[in-house]
């Protein structure tokens, strides 16, 4: 039985103002994996992801979730954007923001409900952010604006979660709170697909890798597309710490499965 | 002498503005208000000369559908030219501003158009604006029932999706991968600012209502950790600062309005120094 990808980008160009930044994308993402977009700065990365989340029209191509276009799956998937996106002196508590995660389009009368308020305090805890509840989120750190964003995402409890680089400073402790979380999740069967900065990181906690510069280098298990061409075709060939990383990985297979042992 | 149609005119419009200024204060739009008092202006005209008469709604029409067409130049300037928001308010609202001014140089002397009137307004001839006059809503002068139909659209607007206005507030991108219809709302916002704005400077001009709109917000924000709180801190400052300027205009006999704003001036000072750690980066 083939396998239905969760994410399928096919041909996709897309940029601002009629400037490509991404270029003929063609690549697919398989349900209940931890998926990593991959690149230097300037490499498309965000422009990718706002075309998954459909923030902006593609010029060629689609990037179809589930098969279908997002407007008609946003009920399942759940946003954790970069915490400086937002002006945290905003006149909102931890509780109040968390609670903006459950708002869903379509009914007249629009208020949040008992049911609701139970559901963003149970993440609220998960995320250990419950005795922050009423504080105003201007005097967070960054960690826990980072724990906050999502909490609010699942408390949408999504099938699919997208995070745009949710580790960029971020305490050590929030960090490994929110990759605690993230593989959770990824235990309970859903899929996660995350911007990502750090090489080193990405090759531990990563199942598979999107490679992106501008063009697509390289998709598939990390296992696989970490290797010196494809890093360096990404990351330009002078970057010492692509050898490390590659140690890394074949090293350290950790949790990565061969892809041809695996039953499906 | 002091007048009831006065006082609950002034009162109403302080409250309507007040309710839109908490919105563009916490989106940094503060200067909307003021573009779009100005831009109004050829609209005005226009509306004069096709109703010949000054209290037509025709007038009204037309100058909130300008300032509504000024706020969306503004945002499709900034969004598919690039162009500065900053820049782009001041090319756009100066521009139909002067093309207002035009407007009422050229067919002034036979509308009863005059520019001063339109920046300084005359809250003091509110009560003298009848033009339902004969019919059973005679009582209270017509500010009065734009005021109330204007604070029922604010209620329409605002209490059946709360949730919704305070998930575009805060952030707009993760409200908008929710699928909530993100630029139908901005639309109907700044529909009902426009409108307050059209239906205030008549009363108050158009650079005071920018003190109506932004300084009872502003002063909220410093005080509250919550957007309900903030909206009805705003409003309340805005009912006392109406109040107060009024009291205070009747003592020292001045123009009401500009000592209703300076009574808000005051309370955001004053809030700025007990606050002394200010969260407000009002742009």
């Amino acid at each position: 039985m083939k396998i239905e990808p969760i994410v399928d980008v096919h041909n996709l160009t897309a940029g601002y103002r009629r400037r490509p930044a991404i270029w003929n994308l063609d690549f697919q993402i398989q349900e209940g994996k931890f998926t990593g977009i991959l690149g230097p700065n300037g490499s498309g990365k965000s422009t990718l992801l706002k075309c998954l989340l459909g923030q902006i029209t593609p010029y060629t191509g689609y990037a179809h979730l589930w098969g279908q276009k997002v407007d008609r799956v946003r009920h399942r998937i759940a946003y954790v954007p970069q915490k400086e996106s937002v002006d945290w002196n905003f006149p909102a508590t931890v509780l109040d923001v968390v609670l903006m995660g459950r708002y869903r389009p379509g009914r007249f009368w629009q208020r949040l409900g008992k049911k609701d308020k139970e559901a963003a305090l149970y993440w609220l805890e998960q995320t250990g952010m419950n005795h922050l509840a009423n504080r105003q989120i201007g005097q967070l750190s960054g960690g826990q604006r980072q724990r906050v964003f999502l909490a609010r995402a699942l408390a949408r409890e999504p099938s699919l979660l997208f995070l745009d680089e949710p580790f960029a400073g971020v305490d050590a402790g929030s960090a490994e709170r929110i990759l605690h979380m993230l593989k959770l999740l990824i235990e309970q069967g859903k899929s996660i697909v995350m911007v990502h900065h750090d090489l080193v990181s990405a090759g531990k906690i990563l199942d598979d890798a999107i490679l992106l510069n501008t063009r697509l280098v390289a998709s598939g298990p990390v296992s696989e597309v970490f290797n010196h061409e494809n890093l360096s075709a990404t990351y330009g060939s002078d970057l010492s710490i692509l050898s490390d990383v590659i140690d890394l990985v074949t090293r350290n297979p950790g949790r990565f499965k061969d892809p041809r042992n695996q039953k499906s | 002498m002091i007048s009831a149609a006065v006082l609950i005119t002034s009162l109403l419009i302080a409250i309507n503005a007040s309710i839109g200024g908490t919105f563009l204060v916490l989106r940094r739009m503060g200067m909307l208000t003021d573009a779009i008092a100005h831009a109004i202006l050829p609209g005005l005209v226009i509306g004069y000369l096709l109703a010949e008469s000054r209290s037509s709604p025709l007038i009204t029409l037309f100058a909130a559908a300008t300032g509504l067409l000024v706020t969306l130049l503004i945002y499709w300037l900034n969004k598919y030219l690039n162009v500065w928001v900053e820049a782009s308010t001041g090319m756009v609202y100066t521009s139909f501003f002067a093309l207002g001014i035009l407007g009422v140089t050229l067919f002034g002397e036979n509308a009863d158009l005059d520019t001063d009137c339109i920046l300084y307004g005359e809250l003091l001839w509110i009560p003298f604006r009848r033009p339902l006059s004969g019919t059973f809503l005679d009582f209270a002068p017509w500010a009065v029932w734009q005021q109330l139909m204007l604070l029922g659209l604010w209620a329409i607007l605002l209490l059946p999706s709360w949730p919704i206005w305070k998930s575009i507030s805060f952030d707009i991108d993760f409200a908008r991968t929710q699928g909530l219809n993100v630029e139908r709302k901005n639309v109907q916002l700044l529909a009902l600012v426009s409108l307050s704005t059209v239906w205030s400077f008549e009363a108050v001009g158009a650079i005071l209502v920018m003190g109506f709109m932004l300084l009872p917000a502003a002063t909220a924000w410093l005080w509250v950790k919550r957007l309900e709180h903030m909206l009805a801190l705003s409003i309340a400052l805005a009912a006392l600062s109406a109040i107060g300027g009024y009291v205070l205009a009747w003592w020292i006999n001045l123009d009401p309005s500009t000592t209703m704003v300076l009574v808000s001036g005051t309370f955001f000072l004053l809030s700025l120094l007990w606050q002394r750690k200010s969260t407000l980066r009002v742009g």
